[in-house]
């Protein structure tokens, strides 16, 4: 196995590198998706008031996908799904860390997951 | 229209912040404010979900051996988180704008330190190249000082310390500038996804600012790491030794003004 490459052997290198690629690629294109298709709908069903118009959905209100406007719904579940990438990732590598036995890099991995779980708090105030 | 107009501003948002590690929300909140005349609250959400875009981009088109080094950037977040809860806790007790004035020092220190990398270069006529597969990474100590710092500044006076994080991890840590704002690129994706649920709870995102400006930004960091590739190193170190100076200068404002 030749270590150099990023402090990581060859392998796991590239795994970490083709999984964060393709994980930030079927994520962002499936937010930007129901992004782009939600505001469309909205635009189409001109619920639009006046700039910068309608707020996104708050998080009560996508538990209860009958009361709401599905057009809103699509444009905030996107927006959620977007800001929990980068969460995904480090739990992607921290996956890879584990399965690779580099403890050091496991325990950063929780730390940062941490950092972000600490933040999720703020949803709730 | 103005939806068209936030479309272009996230483009040129996108393509820089992919090209300098930056995220480009130092670019997109001054745009959204002043063009487009938005509270400041929306503006930051907005340009929060961007720099995740630009995250996001950059990471879904990298070519092998060109993504963020992420061994790396969980170092140098996790010592960012500790300066930044150091910060928070000390708020208060130091005073912000003695930290605003050594933090400008420490800005151009590390542009004069590029300047003089740049040089030494320059006279060696060695090939600075953007990407490499093989690097060692020295000076460890240094690097994470600085992401603490940076991070302290950021729990402080609420200012970002990514921009000090490219020219560090280039100049001071040997990594190759390509991999450095590749590896910044994915830690101001996780900075700004810690913050971005308070502004999305607090109802700060509309759909008509944040879809075009976001879809702009996603594929502006696409034609920003396209661009990246065919650079040559020095128009990147120019680039970033520049807006280490406007930031350093800006900062020392901050810190002398009443």
């Amino acid at each position: 196995m030749t270590v150099g490459i990023r402090g990581l052997s060859e392998t796991s290198g590239e795994d970490l590198e083709v999984a964060m690629k393709r994980a930030s690629l079927v994520v962002s294109l499936a937010a930007l998706a129901l992004m782009v298709g939600g505001l469309c709908w909205h635009l189409a069903a001109q619920r639009l008031r006046e700039w910068p118009g309608d707020t996104v959905m708050p998080l009560t209100g996508l538990f209860h996908p009958r009361t709401t406007d599905p057009a809103i719904l699509a444009v905030s579940a996107g927006v959620l799904l977007l800001g929990l990438l980068p969460a995904m990732r480090v739990v992607l590598a921290l996956g890879i860390y584990a399965g690779r036995r580099r403890w050091a890099d496991v325990v950063l991995a929780i730390i940062v997951v941490l950092e972000l779980a600490a933040s999720l708090i703020g949803i709730g105030q | 229209m103005i939806e068209l107009g936030l479309f272009v501003t996230g483009i040129a948002a996108g393509t820089l912040g992919a090209l300098l590690g930056l995220g480009g929300g130092i670019f997109l909140v001054p745009a959204l404010t002043v063009i487009y005349h938005l509270p400041m609250r929306i503006a930051v959400g907005t340009s929060l979900v961007g720099v995740i875009a630009t995250s996001a981009g950059v990471a879904a088109v990298a070519r092998r051996g060109r993504g963020a080094d992420v061994g790396l950037a969980l170092r140098l977040e996790a010592t960012t988180a500790a300066g930044a809860i150091l910060g928070g806790w000390l708020a208060g007790l130091v005073s912000g704008r003695l930290l605003s004035v050594l933090f400008a020092f420490v800005t151009f220190g590390t542009a004069g330190y590029l300047l003089r990398k740049a040089r030494q270069l320059d006279s060696t006529g060695i090939q600075d190249s953007l990407f490499a597969r093989h690097y060692q990474i020295s000076h460890w100590p240094i690097g994470l000082a600085v992401a603490f710092g940076a991070g302290m500044v950021s729990g402080l006076l609420g200012v970002g310390g990514g921009f000090i994080k490219v020219p560090v991890m280039y100049a001071v840590m040997g990594v190759p500038l390509g991999v450095a704002t590749a590896t910044s690129n994915f830690m101001v994706g996780i900075t700004a996804a810690a913050s971005v649920f308070v502004y999305y709870g607090r109802g700060d995102l509309y759909p008509l600012v944040v879809v075009p400006t976001v879809v702009g930004v996603f594929l502006g960091a696409v034609i920003g790491v396209y661009v990246l590739f065919r650079l040559r190193a020095a128009w990147v170190r120019l680039a970033l030794t520049g807006l280490l100076i406007v930031i350093g200068m800006q900062m020392l404002f901050r810190g002398l003004a009443n």
